[in-house]
């Protein structure tokens, strides 16, 4: 069974999303901070006219904020489009034949990674949007 | 069902439940005016045409429930039978018994489980003027059927209704007979003359889908954010280029040299703008919805809970037509249902009690609806019992709201804005109506998110007004555009009452231990940072925006004011929904985003004293509630004590001019703002010595000081030797309560330093009696 993944680079990690779940891939855009807010949230960004918050998946990931985030990958999610910062944009690929997470992933990432890819070269982590989104948990 | 059969079942039931709101109105406005043919006849034919309808669509429950109603309207129209509370409270049940079976068929359940045989056949048997309440034994003969008082005495005698002694119809067997043969024929007729008048209705209109106005209204926002964009763009270099989010732009319109380009643009523009503020207006009309789509249910909520109650309430209702948007149609809703409740339950006193008090035995409940400069007011009175600020601040204290030193100086103006605090309620007893003790700080909370405010007056013995003013539309609000930091910041307008500029203005920001406060034409202003609160560096202050939230008046600090702008509302998404500061986000002209600040989440900041809140929360000290850090008023008095009284409680900070103050009585007063101020020398209320007259009688040399408090509406000056400091108290050591001496209730702990706290009550108890003009004439003669 064959599916077809957003892929962008997250720190070491190379990430990915079913393209279902996306709606659209951009570059770096302007971001309004949010004082006082989660220091996951990266800001609102301007999307066409409409305001969406921007999350930033470094930080998300429980990695270090030295590398400000190329790319803008924009989500659906139940309540409206999401905006995720990431470092670099990567390529659409199809997949096939998902691996148990990798038992050396710690950290926070380890509750957002559904599962693996083994590609060619290295290995795409399949993430749990949902709970990439639920800043709570 | 195919679909032509599903849009002729939904158009009636949207026609229907139109109609039925309309009867409900009628109905008890014919309770209070029997005679009217007109209301009677409209009531008939809208019950008639469900009937109609709902036997076309193949409902016999509902068309067997309407036919009932039908024939006992047409008696009564046709003057046969006299519309009694019984007939009134029948009737209107039969309007419920329809909008059950319309609320199943809209379901899709059918008809519903219930067959309302009992209605009909109670119905049925008030046609035969048999009195319809259970448990009453049926009259044997009565010789005058019921009709206490027909209209026409003709009616009496010639009207053939039930003949006396015929057999009660059984619920089923035809209760046609007992009604008069004409009723058929007249109604055709009704129908008949009905029909141009409703053609002319649906040529000039037609009904739209809510869901299309609200997407019309959507395009129409995001025309006007590029019209904002391009506006932007020609009067200044701004533009997209500018990097969103960037440092502050300034909108002014440069005199850019030879720039034919943008001039060109700029003449394109004028109309362009003209055009899609027509548009803008226009799409507002469409949305636009008379208040009375909410007043209509009012008559019969207010009519059932009366009767609920045992009270004699009559509605009035003024300015039925005012239009507001649907949007609010929808969100002043619920508030105003509560509102009109509470007046019937708690606001209006049972007949005995007014005519005990020497009012008339029914009450009366105005709602009155207008426009004013822009907004909409909707105003609803009640000539009650009224608030009593005394039971009000009683009531506060034992529930913990406030302290028994706020509650002996507050203003009865103040005490009346208690009941909008959460967890407050004025109703001795819970009841089944009100009283749970959610209410009115929920009726607040929600006329607030929809950017309106929520005012109370009342006069015990007299009654209560509510006025809830309202913004226009929801969608697009004028807003100042603020700069804090490099970010800019948008307040709604209707926060704003002035705005002060520190530089070269003659304003100077106090820094009293890390309190900012403002003294603005004598009144002492506490000031929210801007910058530490939106986490920017701090510089000199730029300006500050005074704000008004809910009478609430506190500075905010910034470091430059814009202009304003015509923004559109966005809400924050679920990740930022903690964020009490901001209300919202908008998309700024130059295509940078903004966050909306929320004045109900600054005014909480401002009156808390959240740096105090942050300090404490870093050195890791266990949180006290925030309301515990009371802020208070240091002064000197009495040689060198200190004394502290909360700033809640102080109104302004005087300096004393020794040659106004004149004697009163046995004390001492000053001509102040247009009236009397009685002087209390805290000196002597502590048991200290009284040293000074005043004004400095002894050693008039030394300049004095005087905390103006309110007692009710009139103010009291407490005279000092000097004021020291306005600060927290500190809430990590806890407060000695208790009578330390004469005067003095407690000590608290400011700035590291021990202050004695002044007993308010003891010394506006000084003051003696609230003062006349007479005694002062009397004092200076």
């Amino acid at each position: 069974m064959s599916a077809t993944y957003v892929t962008f680079s997250l720190g070491e990690h190379l990430v990915g999303l079913p393209v279902e779940r996306v709606q659209e891939v951009l570059g770096s855009l302007p971001m309004t901070p949010v004082p006082r807010s989660d220091s996951r949230v990266a800001g609102l960004l301007n999307l066409r006219g409409q305001v969406v918050t921007g999350i930033d998946l470094r930080t998300r990931f429980g990695l270090p904020a030295d590398e400000a985030g190329s790319g803008t990958v924009v989500v659906r999610s139940a309540s409206g489009p999401v905006a995720l910062v990431v470092d670099r944009i990567g390529d659409v690929i199809d997949v096939d034949d998902v691996q148990p997470p990798p038992a050396t992933l710690a950290g926070p990432v380890r509750d957002l990674v559904r599962g693996a890819f083994v590609l060619s070269d290295s290995l795409l982590l399949d993430v749990r949007l949902d709970a990439v989104l639920a800043l709570d948990r | 069902m195919d679909d032509g059969m599903d849009e002729i079942v939904r158009e009636f039931l949207v026609e229907s439940h139109e109609n039925l709101d309309q009867i409900d109105v009628d109905l008890v406005a014919l309770e209070r005016d029997p005679e009217s043919r007109e209301r009677l006849a409209r009531v008939f034919r809208a019950v008639h045409t469900i009937k109609g309808t709902s036997g076309f669509l193949g409902l016999p429950v509902l068309e067997g429930v309407a036919h009932a109603g039908e024939t006992l309207l047409a008696s009564l129209r046709d003057g046969d039978l006299h519309l009694s509370t019984e007939r009134a409270s029948l009737l209107l049940a039969t309007v419920d018994a329809i909008r059950e079976i319309l609320t199943s068929v809209e379901a899709g359940t059918g008809e519903g489980p219930r067959t309302f045989e009992d209605l009909v056949s109670l119905l049925h048997r008030s046609v035969a003027d048999e009195p319809v309440l259970v448990g009453e034994p049926a009259p044997a003969v009565e010789p005058a059927p019921a009709p206490q008082d027909l209209p026409a005495p003709a009616g009496v005698v010639t009207a053939p209704t039930a003949p006396v002694g015929s057999p009660v119809p059984g619920p089923g067997s035809t209760p046609v007979r007992a009604v008069p043969e004409p009723v058929e024929p007249v109604a055709a007729e009704d129908d008949e003359r009905e029909v141009p008048g409703r053609r002319g209705a649906a040529e000039s209109s037609v009904r739209v889908d809510v869901a299309v106005l609200d997407s019309l209204m959507r395009l129409v926002g995001e025309l006007v954010l590029t019209r904002n964009q391009l506006s932007a763009h020609h009067g200044g270099q701004s533009g997209a280029d500018q990097p969103a989010g960037g440092a502050a732009v300034a909108a002014a319109p440069t005199g850019a040299p030879g720039d034919h380009g943008r001039r060109a643009r700029g003449s394109m523009m004028q109309p362009r703008n003209l055009g899609s503020s027509d548009l803008q207006d226009a799409v507002m009309k469409a949305r636009m919805q008379p208040v009375d789509t909410v007043w209509a249910k009012f008559p019969r909520v207010v009519r059932d809970l009366a009767t609920a109650c045992g009270k004699d309430v009559s509605l009035t209702m003024l300015g039925r037509d005012t239009e507001l948007d649907r949007g609010l149609v929808e969100a002043v809703r619920d508030p105003l249902t509560h509102l009109v409740r509470n007046a019937v339950d708690h606001g209006i006193e049972t007949p005995a009690e007014r005519v005990a008090a020497g009012k008339p035995a029914g009450g009366a409940l105005v709602l009155r609806a207008s426009h004013e400069s822009g907004r909409v007011v909707i105003e609803l009175s009640d000539d009650g019992a009224g608030l009593d600020p005394a039971a009000i601040t009683a009531k506060a204290v034992e529930r913990g709201i406030i302290t028994p030193a706020q509650a002996a100086s507050m203003s009865a103006h103040d005490a009346h804005a208690l009941v909008f605090r959460p967890g407050f309620s004025t109703a001795a007893a819970v009841t089944n109506v009100s009283g749970r003790g959610v209410g009115m700080d929920v009726v607040k909370t929600n006329i607030e998110a929809i950017g309106g405010t929520v005012e109370l007056s009342s006069t015990p013995g007299r009654g209560t007004t509510v006025r809830l003013t309202l913004p226009l539309t929801l969608a697009i609000v004028p807003a100042l555009i603020v700069v804090v930091g490099e970010q800019r910041y948008a307040v709604p307008q209707t926060l704003v009452r002035e705005l002060v500029a520190v530089h070269g203005g003659g304003h100077v920001v106090e820094d009293v231990a890390g309190v900012q406060v403002l003294r603005l034409r004598e009144r002492l202003l506490t000031l929210v940072d801007g910058r530490t609160l939106l986490e920017a560096e701090s510089g000199p202050p730029g300006a500050i925006v005074v704000l008004d939230v809910d009478g609430r008046v506190f500075g905010l600090v910034v470091d430059e004011v814009q202009d304003t702008e015509e923004i559109v509302v966005s809400s924050l998404g679920e990740h930022l929904a903690g964020t009490e500061v901001f209300s919202g986000a908008t998309i700024l002209g130059d295509g940078a985003v903004a966050l909306i600040l929320d004045g109900t989440g600054l005014s909480g900041l401002a009156l808390t004293g959240e740096q105090r809140a942050d300090l404490l929360a870093d050195a890791g000290s266990e949180d006290r509630s925030r309301e515990d850090a009371r802020r208070l008023v240091v002064v000197r008095a009495d040689g060198e004590r200190h004394l502290a009284l909360p700033l809640d409680a102080v109104t302004r900070l005087e300096d004393l001019d020794g040659g106004s103050v004149e004697r009163l009585g046995e004390g001492w007063a000053v001509r102040y703002r247009g009236g009397i101020m009685p002087l209390v020398e805290v000196a002597s209320v502590v048991g200290g010595r009284p040293g000074r007259t005043p004004g400095g009688g002894a050693d008039g040399s030394a300049s004095r000081a005087v905390v103006v408090v309110s007692r009710g509406e009139h103010p009291v000056g407490l005279v000092v030797d000097a004021i020291v400091d306005i600060a927290d108290e500190d809430p990590s050591v806890a407060p000695q309560d208790g009578r330390r001496g004469p005067g003095v209730v407690g000590g608290a702990v400011v700035g590291g330093r021990l202050v004695e706290l002044l007993d308010l009550e003891a010394a506006l108890r000084c003051a003696g009696p609230v003062p006349t003009a007479a005694l002062l004439e009397e004092a200076v003669a």
